[in-house]
């Protein structure tokens, strides 16, 4: 339930940045920040689930492209939860290190399954990724030294 | 019993995986999903969970914005009434001076004001909820603009509620025209958060210009303000030209919208879409 309470207000959060633009059009990923650190406390089948609703919850309001962020989300919250933190000791560097490649393989499946092809899911990484990687990572890092020690599950 | 007791052994064992290749089905399933699957899909998910609760949210900002909305739109509002005044005089004046001339009377605009209660919570923003629907006599493809310009058009319509398409959202194409040089284009998204416009090569288009809807196309009428081309040879080729277009609304901004009830006199040629 706390997971879920987690993954909800960073939904929220995430729509209230909407209004403010950070950099030109891009704003950090709160939601998948979010997904991430529930996959490395919780495991893989709190990833995979907050995964699925996370991506189902974004891909509602968009016509044409219903699914791919659920399938996207679900498969990336399953790996990350590999990182399990019960078992695998995390650090700032590693959790850092796990958000930026989950991101830049979750944006790279998505543009894949919404039919980019592989060149224009290459493309989209460069143009629109790596600026939101630039902005996610620092609020991430702040936020894993905030939460640095793995609460009890 | 025994196939029982071994399914529920794997199932604890490989939880995990379960789970997974559960919800890729489903996921799947949803992506390959028909369009009629699809509208059901939304008015259970949109109409009768997101959209209440996302216009509860957005009721307790807006109510703390209401202070200097007002003051803001009294002044706008003195003004434009001024404006309007003459205006009207002007009318009068176009109508008697196009009567002599023998001129059709064209169609009155009818104008519905909205606003949007609800957005795409993701990073790709292509589509909005509005706070207008088929009782409010919204049906599909009905222009969505503000006062600064166009922002996209209904896509759905449920009773309350209407789900609108952006101009960013990478199915839409509208045709658009050069108000200074009347060159007719194409608009369309791209790169999922810019806009270019794509018109026949060696066309005279340059920085600066401002591009309108044509009216061609049957969803928007014609000189409805689109945006400013801000960059010129935007993927040009030796059969089209594209340029980088600068909306005049920016869409992170809107909050109250309009919606044009359509009339069939936008059609150039008469045709109904």
């Amino acid at each position: 339930m706390r997971a879920l309470g987690f993954l909800l207000v960073a939904l929220l959060l995430q729509g209230a940045l909407l209004n403010l633009s950070v950099f030109a059009n891009y704003h950090p990923d709160i939601v998948f920040l979010a997904l991430v650190y529930i996959a490395l406390t919780n495991g893989s089948i709190y990833g995979v689930y907050c995964g699925f609703l996370a991506g189902l919850l974004q891909d509602v309001y968009s016509v044409e492209t219903l699914g791919a962020g659920a399938f996207a989300k679900s498969l990336t919250g399953y790996c990350l939860g590999w990182f399990d933190e019960r078992r695998f000791k995390g650090t700032i560097i590693s959790r850092s290190a796990l958000l930026v490649v989950g991101l830049l393989i979750h944006d790279f499946l998505y543009s894949l399954l919404i039919g980019l092809g592989f060149l224009g899911a290459l493309a989209e990484l460069w143009r629109s990724t790596i600026p939101t990687v630039f902005l996610t990572l620092p609020l991430g890092m702040m936020f894993f030294w905030w939460r640095r020690t793995v609460p009890e599950s | 019993m025994i196939l029982f007791e071994l399914l529920k052994q794997l199932f604890t064992r490989w939880k995990g995986l379960f789970s997974l290749l559960v919800c890729l089905s489903v996921s799947m399933g949803l992506l390959s999903m028909d369009d009629k699957g699809k509208v059901t899909f939304y008015e259970v998910a949109i109409v009768t969970v997101l959209a209440p609760v996302q216009s509860v949210l957005a009721a307790k900002s807006r109510y703390l914005r209401v202070y200097g909305d007002n003051r803001r739109l009294r002044i706008e509002n003195s003004a434009l009434k001024m404006e309007n005044d003459l205006l009207r005089q002007k009318g009068v004046q176009n109508h008697r001076l196009r009567e002599m001339l023998g001129f059709r009377e064209t169609s009155k605009y009818r104008l519905i004001p909205g606003e949007i209660i609800a957005r795409e919570p993701s990073r790709f923003v292509t589509n909005c909820l509005i706070n207008l629907g088929s009782s409010d006599s919204i049906d599909i493809n009905m222009p969505v603009l503000t006062s600064k310009g166009i922002v996209g058009k209904t896509a759905k319509a449920f009773e309350n509620y209407s789900l609108v398409q952006l101009l960013l959202d990478p199915n839409s194409k509208i045709s658009v025209m050069n108000h200074r040089s009347r060159i007719v284009g194409i608009l369309e998204s791209y790169q999922s958060g810019w806009l270019i416009a794509r018109f026949p090569a060696h066309s005279d288009v340059i920085r600066g210009d401002t591009l309108v809807t044509s009216g061609l196309g049957g969803v928007f009428p014609k000189g409805l303000y689109v945006g400013l081309v801000n960059l010129e040879n935007l993927e040009s080729n030796d059969i089209v030209q594209g340029v980088g277009v600068m909306p005049f609304q920016k869409f992170q901004r809107v909050e109250e919208v309009f919606v044009f009830l359509r009339a069939d006199s936008w059609v150039v040629g008469g045709a109904t879409p």
